[in-house]
């Protein structure tokens, strides 16, 4: 008996992983999700482009860090929407209590641009035109469904 | 793509549907919470303006994508230039910002305390 349970194990363990990775699969994937998946291609990209592996890696690393400042600043600027919605609702909410949050929103935006266009100059100086122009060109598709999913036009 | 890619980022935080308000919750709470006929109708209007204000302000990021995927694109671009089209962002949100303050509290003056208050507890219990 314990034999044929020891037998069973890794053939229950493997439907048990199945349907785990099958409801993985179905889930909606979420703006970030999706953001993601647009800078995997990218790094992906690159990687193919960029035959020297030293500059290639360097750029893998900015891309990270451009990846990571997105993530921090898009997190930082929805606990202050979640807050605006929250005075939005209050009936006695003063216009100056309600500005100031929104100053915080414009705040975060103004140092990702900052963080972003930094990491962006050191990029551009790592790439020649004839690498820059194949990445720029490389899979719009996937981008195009990113802008949407970040719904910012 | 990169270029496009950082045109995102840059932008992120803007105008998604603007910080406040979903419009066709608005709506709905709006015909069920404002006894009011005349009041009703003119919280409606206001509602009309934040959709119409939404809109043109979707329309402005367009563009802006556009200048900024144009300028993105360039392996030479100028610093200033594109911190001035990052200022334009920012001004730009900012200002519309403050027009959904003031539509924000144009529509408070159409609910009273009691109405607003049913409202908000009911949007909140959806949310959850």
């Amino acid at each position: 008996m314990i034999r044929f349970v020891r037998r069973l194990a890794p053939i229950v363990i493997a439907i048990v992983v199945a349907f785990s990775l099958a409801g993985c699969a179905g889930k909606k994937k979420t703006p970030l999700d999706k953001m993601q998946a647009a800078f995997a291609d990218v790094r992906a990209e690159v990687q193919s482009v960029v035959v020297d592996p030293e500059r290639a890696a360097q750029a893998d690393d900015l891309l990270e860090q451009l990846e990571q400042t997105f993530t921090e600043s898009a997190d930082s600027i929805q606990v202050h929407k979640e807050r605006l919605r929250e005075l939005n609702a209050d009936y006695d909410a003063s216009r100056a209590v309600m500005e100031a949050e929104m100053e915080l929103i414009l705040s975060g935006m103004e140092v990702n641009q900052q963080n972003v266009l930094a990491i962006r100059k050191q990029l551009t100086v790592l790439f020649t035109a004839e690498e820059w122009g194949q990445i720029e060109k490389a899979h719009s598709k996937a981008l195009n469904a990113a802008v949407k999913a970040l719904d910012v036009t | 793509m990169l270029a496009t890619l950082i045109t995102i980022l840059i932008l992120s935080g803007g105008a998604s549907g603007g910080p406040l308000y979903d419009f066709g919750d608005m709506k709905k709470l709006v015909k069920t919470y404002v006894e009011d006929d005349q009041r009703k109708d003119a919280a409606l209007d206001v509602i009309k303006e934040f959709k119409a204000r939404a809109k043109a302000e979707n329309k402005q990021l367009k563009s802006m994508v556009k200048q900024l995927d144009v300028a993105l694109d360039d392996l030479v671009a100028a610093d200033e230039d594109l911190l001035a089209l990052g200022e334009g962002v920012l001004g730009n949100t900012r200002t519309y910002y403050q027009d959904l303050l003031d539509l924000r509290f144009q529509l408070k003056d159409q609910f009273t305390r009691e109405e607003w208050n049913a409202a908000y507890a009911r949007d909140s219990e959806q949310l959850e």
